[in-house]
């Protein structure tokens, strides 16, 4: 019976394991390029892209009726072998231009005997629009006149004048002559490609150890700094950091005083009695109120109705158009803070009963006001345990999404809620949250399988943020509790 | 003493150090102390009454939903019905209004049709079908103002008697118009002009625009009607001859000239073709929005439901009597918005809704009478349906009128004007006005009915909305069409945060309970001091992360491996207590030795299993569910033995540890103290392994037994499979709660004072024997409010719901369906629902349940909570 607990714990332990490792490996490995690989089917068809995953499924009547002969007998082996289900690839062929498809599955009963080669020459494009491209240099134009005609010369070139993808903003008239990459692709057709519109060309088959780590790094700098590109499935994530991070700091500005305050009063001013335990219940009760109560509480009182009377006070030239009557940054710090403040509270009431009386009572002794005594001998001892709260605040506020549903993450804010332009700090934008950034990747993605690498690597993100900041709650409950620990007199 | 005391205050610096001793606080200092304090007093009091605020506020928007309604009489002064302006005598035929209710118009039997400003009172200039045109019957089509009369030379015509709304040039305005106030009214030649908010003079006149008259039979039209759909209107009438006549008008307008061509489709059937009763006169025909069935209705309420085929022709699908009580007779119809459903009101003072609903399959539909509204005081003799919603205004011949809502069956207001019946009564179309019309005179309301279709039924009772085989829980806040109408049942929604809450308990509880005791009373306290964190880690990982893995990652690879999932949550944990057994044959010395190595053979034991029962899962997914899980699941293979097994496997486990319990243990004491170590360990192992055979052949036997009476869980606990379902969100919400229940049991475990375990391990007992009968009692009440605070993040967990439960809002017990809970319903509709709607008080009273759900749990657990502490400290 022992065991059965044992088994309990095993479990629970595993689970967290399995949890953060799948999400720390599937983040890492992501940005790491894959090889490409060309895959000539039996039906003569050329598939070439980077295999993205693979599966065995329970093939239905239809697969198997239209085949025959090398591709039939493939198939049954393999049904056989495996017990009724067929090996598959998920491959990533880009080109969405021409196909229409960014993945393909491709059967591997479907692939010709030595059907499967990595040619030297395929190149991977990251582009603007349209996602990734998958192809061959055949040429090197510039304003439309080949200049280069082999795969070679074309490539360094290539690698000669490009200078990532041109700014949109840009004055294109200032720039040399218009160059493009004219590039072949698996099914025989050739497409130039402007270099202005590429963010990033490598040769995958070519490239040594230093040069996947290179691209690694420059993955992960661009993944960190710049914007979403392609409905936020490529690119980077930096709006949402920023996003996450402004956001964050406000509610704390805005949680902490209230929430040190409140605990003050509760625990050195209010007299003990019936009603400050009840206070308290109702407290700790509201810690375990659910998040989205409190978002559908900011939606009505902050954006809806202090908000609406603030368009109708001062912004009613713009109305109908809603300024502070709708989702914004500070509406969500705002209903951030109301949702952590229970947490604030609890920490620093603990933090408060953990200082000795007897420490209270020399100050009393000593002559000291009761402020004095709090701000002197009271707050420096609970500091730590403040700060504890404060972090743990953070942390909650930092992964929490469904109440910023309603009161201001939204999917794409190009506009900062903190810029160089007067008054800097726009507490009325909206603004992108990494939370609900996953949320919004994984679900309301058009091309979900492509962003699938980008919402593992944001979900790593997050993880590690807030996993920062717990362990920098516990260090710190730690250290209050050694350097405290048997200092009563 | 005082004396030195002032002396020294006296003296000043005339201390040993020469610093001044002041006996009292310097102001500056006393004034910070009250600042302070009353800083802090107004911060930490407006800070806890901001969080209070939360649940009031909820309540404060939620709250009009249920407040009374009701209709008051409106200070419009009207003349008589308008009857001067047509010939005296003349019947009403039909009536209406304006979108800003200021004219009103009515359709009177000598073919006038007369117009009255309800700004004053006064009448606009008449307007007239044509000479010798005196209607016996009409229609409107509602909506875009489409209008059919039928005459008794047995001729139809159709036309247009529509609202026109101009704008008068600044320069136009005549001076009698300029001293317009902002929001006035006023008559002005044909029509009726009014200064609007932007300072616009908005004039307002209605045109009628009439098609030619289409000969269609010889006697008289007794009844007609009229829907209207795109460039075609479909006209059914009944002539006294017994003849029914369909007609699809569809227009043409030339493009260049402007000319409105007509062609014109259908046929005549003789009714007594079909089927009706020749003896009985047909008074009423009525067809409804799709223009494919058609109700003929005779004087004493007998209904004929003919249904229109594929070549146009009708045939009799049904025959109702639509006023079925005794001394009663038909007295009024009304289609509701949306022509999907007949209000008919009797000379009894009822009121009844009809709808047809889909018969059995091949069958054809069948009348229902789904609502009985409140009995009015007397004969009900006229009805008015608004065009948007089911709010029907109903006219009695005593001079009552009474507003109702359809669907919800409520009255929503009611009030009686002195004098004669009323003979047509009519809502506005924004539903801010009734308008009664009677031989006396006529009257209007003001409606003041914000929230008409919701209340404590229609929110947490069955409701029968319409085209429902009958009353049922539904939520479903918006669709494509326009005749739609929103159905706020919250208990869908409640069921799914139920459903959601059982399933991830089913798989959490056990793990966190389990760990949580292994965690307070066998593991050593410096391995204790780091496991903790780490479970509790757990609870700070983001919903949104466990949502996003459950429903891309875990919920697409479950669906492939349903069975062999299942086989290791079951099998598993028997391959642990196997590898126990096995443990226990070691050597004593070495047993000893190895102790802390436990986690580990925990582990091969568990990794033993979960391998073994996976690569059993083929096999028992072709022994016990046909091969196909999927198929077995959708009802189409196998029988449901296998499901009764899965089902029934925990429930024999429990009764044959009980009965070992009973019997086994009490042989095995007895016997027991004489045998070496290793024998008694063999004969456990082979305790073990009968019980497990003991427990699989009882499980399979009822499985067969229940089978074989009939019964089968397919349909309740299981059902068709969907990839997000219960199953997935179980396991990661369970994630979600593990590390809550976890923490909290094991400070309740922990919290129970070492004496008393150190006496029960004195006494002779075993670990387990001490943490079951000497540390769980007292600590179980804080066990259970670690479950309820467990519970009470459960039921208001929303990103994980959200993600992998599908999101559909239905009641089905199915494990391997979806649902949608009250949060995640918060999540996807209340940024769409428009401030202060219907809709938008459903979501906050939605939130609100929450709120008090976890509210109530939370409050109970804390009470709980506190009580334990104190028993605890006495222990």
């Amino acid at each position: 019976m022992v065991w059965l607990t044992a088994t309990g714990l095993v479990v629970g332990l595993l689970m967290v394991a399995a949890l953060v490792g799948f999400v720390f490996w599937q983040g890492m490995v992501t940005f790491w390029p894959r090889p490409v690989v060309r895959l000539e089917l039996r039906d003569g068809t050329v598939v070439v892209g980077e295999v993205t995953r693979g599966n065995r499924y329970r093939p239905g009547p239809e697969v198997l009726a239209g085949l025959d002969g090398a591709a039939r007998a493939a198939a049954d082996g393999q049904l056989a072998q495996q017990d009724g289900r067929l090996q598959r690839r998920l491959v990533r062929t880009g080109n969405f231009e021409l196909t229409g498809e960014h993945f393909r599955w491709v059967d591997d009963f479907a692939v010709g005997q030595q059907g499967e080669s990595r040619p030297e020459w395929a190149l991977v494009f990251e582009r603007v629009a349209w996602g990734r491209f998958y192809g061959e240099p055949v040429a090197f134009l510039a304003d439309g006149e080949v200049v280069a005609g082999t795969a070679a010369e074309a490539w360094r070139l290539f690698g000669e004048h490009h200078r990532g993808a041109a700014d949109p903003h840009a004055d294109a008239a200032e720039s040399g002559p218009d160059y493009a990459l004219r590039v072949a692709t698996a099914g025989g057709a050739e497409k130039d490609l402007p270099l202005g519109t590429i963010v990033r060309a490598y040769a995958a088959n070519q490239l040594d150890w230093g040069g996947q780590l290179g691209l690694y790094l420059a993955r992960w700098g661009e993944f960190l700094s710049a914007e979403p590109r392609e409905a936020n499935s490529e690119g980077g994530v930096f709006p949402a950091i920023f996003g996450t991070v402004v956001m964050t700091l406000g509610m704390t500005i805005l949680v902490v005083p209230f929430g040190v305050m409140s605990a003050l009063y509760l625990r050195e001013y209010a007299k003990a009695g019936v009603l400050t335990s009840l206070v308290r219940i109702a407290i700790n009760n509201l810690a375990g109120v659910p998040s989205i109560v409190f978002g559908v509480f900011g939606l009505g009182f902050f954006c809806y109705i202090v908000g609406g009377g603030i368009d109708q006070a001062f912004f009613g030239d713009r109305l109908p158009t809603p300024t502070f009557g709708t989702g914004g940054v500070m509406w969500a710090s705002l209903t951030l803070a109301l949702l952590t403040l229970p947490v604030v509270i609890v920490a620093t009431e603990e933090a408060l009963a953990a200082v000795p009386t007897s420490m209270r009572e020399g100050s009393f002794a000593c002559g000291a006001t009761k402020w004095q005594t709090i701000r002197r001998v009271v707050m420096p001892r609970a500091l730590p345990g403040v700060m504890t709260g404060a972090i743990l605040a953070m942390a909650r506020g930092a992964g929490e999404v469904a109440p910023l549903m309603l009161v201001g993450a939204v999917k794409l804010a190009p506009d900062l809620p903190l810029d160089g332009t007067w008054p800097f700090f726009h507490p009325e934008r909206s603004f992108m949250h990494l939370g609900f950034h996953i949320y919004d990747l994984g679900f309301q993605s058009q091309n979900s399988e492509a962003a699938k690498p980008m919402v593992f690597t944001t979900t790593m993100l997050l993880i590690a943020i807030v996993l920062f900041l717990n362990a920098a709650a516990i260090w710190f409950r730690s250290r209050l509790a050694r350097k405290f620990s048997g200092s009563k007199f | 003493m005082p004396g030195m005391a002032q002396d020294a205050q006296q003296r000043g610096g005339g201390t040993i150090t020469g610093r001044t001793i002041r006996r009292k606080p310097s102001r500056q200092v006393l004034l910070g102390d009250a600042v302070a304090g009353k800083l802090i007093a107004a911060a930490g009091i407006g800070g806890i009454a901001a969080v209070a605020l939360v649940g009031l506020f909820l309540l404060w928007v939620a709250l009009p939903l249920l407040v009374p309604t009701g209709i008051e009489p409106a200070a419009v002064p009207l003349q008589a019905t308008g009857a001067a302006a047509a010939a005296p005598g003349a019947v009403i035929l039909g009536q209406g209004m304006d979108e800003y209710a200021s004219v009103v118009w009515t359709v009177f039997d000598d073919g006038t049709i007369a117009l009255r400003s309800l700004a004053d009172g006064k009448a606009l200039p008449p307007l007239h079908l044509g000479p010798d045109a005196s209607p016996t019957a009409f229609a409107a089509a509602g909506g875009e103002g489409h209008v059919a009369f039928g005459f008794a030379d047995g001729s139809i015509m159709t036309g247009v008697l529509e609202f026109s709304t101009a704008y008068l040039a600044s320069d136009e305005v005549p001076a009698d118009l300029q001293d317009l106030a902002v929001g006035e009214r006023r008559a002005w030649q044909d029509g009726l002009v009014e200064l609007t908010q932007e300072r616009q003079f908005r004039l307002l006149r209605l045109e009628l625009g009439l098609d030619e008259r289409l000969p269609v039979g010889d006697g008289p039209i007794l009844g007609l009607d009229l829907v209207h759909a795109g460039d075609a209107a479909t006209v059914v009438a009944v002539d006294a001859a017994g003849v029914l006549h369909d007609r699809t008008l569809s227009w043409k307008v030339n493009m260049m000239t402007g000319e409105r061509r007509v062609r014109t489709r259908g046929g005549d059937f003789d009714l007594a073709g079909l089927g009706a009763d020749a003896d009985r006169r047909w008074l009423r025909v009525l067809v409804d929005g799709t223009s494919r069935r058609v109700l003929l209705v005779a004087g004493d309420g007998t209904a004929l439901l003919l249904v229109r085929g594929e070549d146009g022709a009708f045939s009799l699908a049904g025959r109702q009597d639509l006023v079925p009580e005794d001394g009663a007779e038909l007295s009024a119809m009304v289609w509701l918005g949306g022509r999907g459903t007949l209000l008919v009101g009797d000379t009894g003072g009822g009121l009844h809704a009809w709808f047809t609903v889909q018969g059995g399959p091949g069958e054809p539909p069948l009348l229902v009478r789904a609502h009985a509204l409140e009995r009015g005081p007397a004969a009900v003799t006229a009805l008015g349906a608004s065009l948007r919603t089911r709010i029907v205004a109903a006219g009695y011949r005593d001079g009552t009128v009474r507003l109702y809502h359809v669907t919800s069956g409520r009255l929503l207001g009611s009030d009686r004007r002195e004098g004669a019946g009323v003979t047509a009564v009519t809502i506005a179309p924004r539903e801010d006005l009734i308008l009664a019309s009677g031989q006396g005179g006529a009257a209007a309301w003001r409606i003041d009915a914000p929230h008409p279709e919701t209340s404590w039924q229609t929110l947490f009772r069955p409701v029968w909305y319409e085209g429902y085989p009958g009353p049922a829980h539904v939520w479903q806040s918006s669709s494509g069409s326009d005749s739609f109408e929103p159905k706020y049942g919250l208990v869908p929604l409640i069921f799914g945060t139920l459903k959601a809450t059982f399933y991830s308990l089913l798989f959490g509880l056990p793990i966190a309970l389990l760990a949580a005791m292994h965690t307070a009373e066998f593991l050593h306290r410096k391995v204790r001091a780091r496991v903790k964190p780490v479970i509790e880690t757990m609870a700070s990982l983001p919903s949104v992360v466990l949502g996003f893995l459950g429903a891309l990652v875990l919920a697409p690879a479950i669906e492939g491996v349903v069975v062999q999932v299942l086989a290791v949550a079951v099998g598993a944990p028997f391959f642990v207590l196997l590898t126990a057994h096995g443990w226990q044959m070691l050597p004593r010395t070495g047993a000893a030795r190895l102790e802390p190595w436990r986690p580990v053979g925990v582990l091969c034991g568990l990794a033993a299993g979960a391998a073994a029962m996976w690569s059993l899962g083929a096999p028992l997914e072709r022994l016990l569910f046909a091969g196909d899980v999927k198929a077995w699941l959708d009802g189409r293979v196998g029988s449901g033995i296998g499901g009764w097994i899965l089902l029934l496997l925990p429930a024999a486990a429990f009764g044959v540890a009980w009965a070992n319990g009973l019997w086994g243990e009490g042989l095995l004491r007895r016997r027991g103290p004489g045998w070496t170590p290793l024998r008694l360990a063999v004969l456990d192992l082979g305790r073990f392994l009968a019980g497990t055979a003991a427990v699989v052949a009882l499980a399979v036997f009822l499985a067969w037994m229940l089978d074989g009476v009939g019964f089968d869980p397919r349909g309740s606990v299981y059902g068709t499979y969907v990839q997000r379902n219960a199953l997935v969100v179980g396991v990661v919400m369970g994630f979600a709660i593990i590390p809550i229940i976890y923490s909290i049991a094991d400070d309740a475990l922990t919290a129970v004072p070492d004496h008393l375990r150190a006496a029960s391990l004195g006494a002779g007992a075993t670990p387990w024997q001490t943490l079951v009968r000497v540390v769980v009692p007292p600590a179980v009440s804080g066990l259970f409010s670690a479950v309820m605070i467990g519970v009470g993040r459960a039921v208001g967990e929303t990103m994980i719901v959200l993600m992998a439960a599908g999101n559909t809002p239905i009641l089905d017990f199915n494990i391997f369906n979806g649902f949608r809970t009250l949060s995640a319903n918060l999540a996807v509709e209340l940024p769409e629902a428009v401030q202060n709607s219907t809709h938008y008080r459903t979501l906050f009273l939605a939130a609100l349940t929450l709120f008090a759900m976890t509210f109530v749990l939370n409050t109970v657990a804390e009470v709980v909570r506190l009580h334990f502490r104190r028993k605890a400290s006495r222990l």
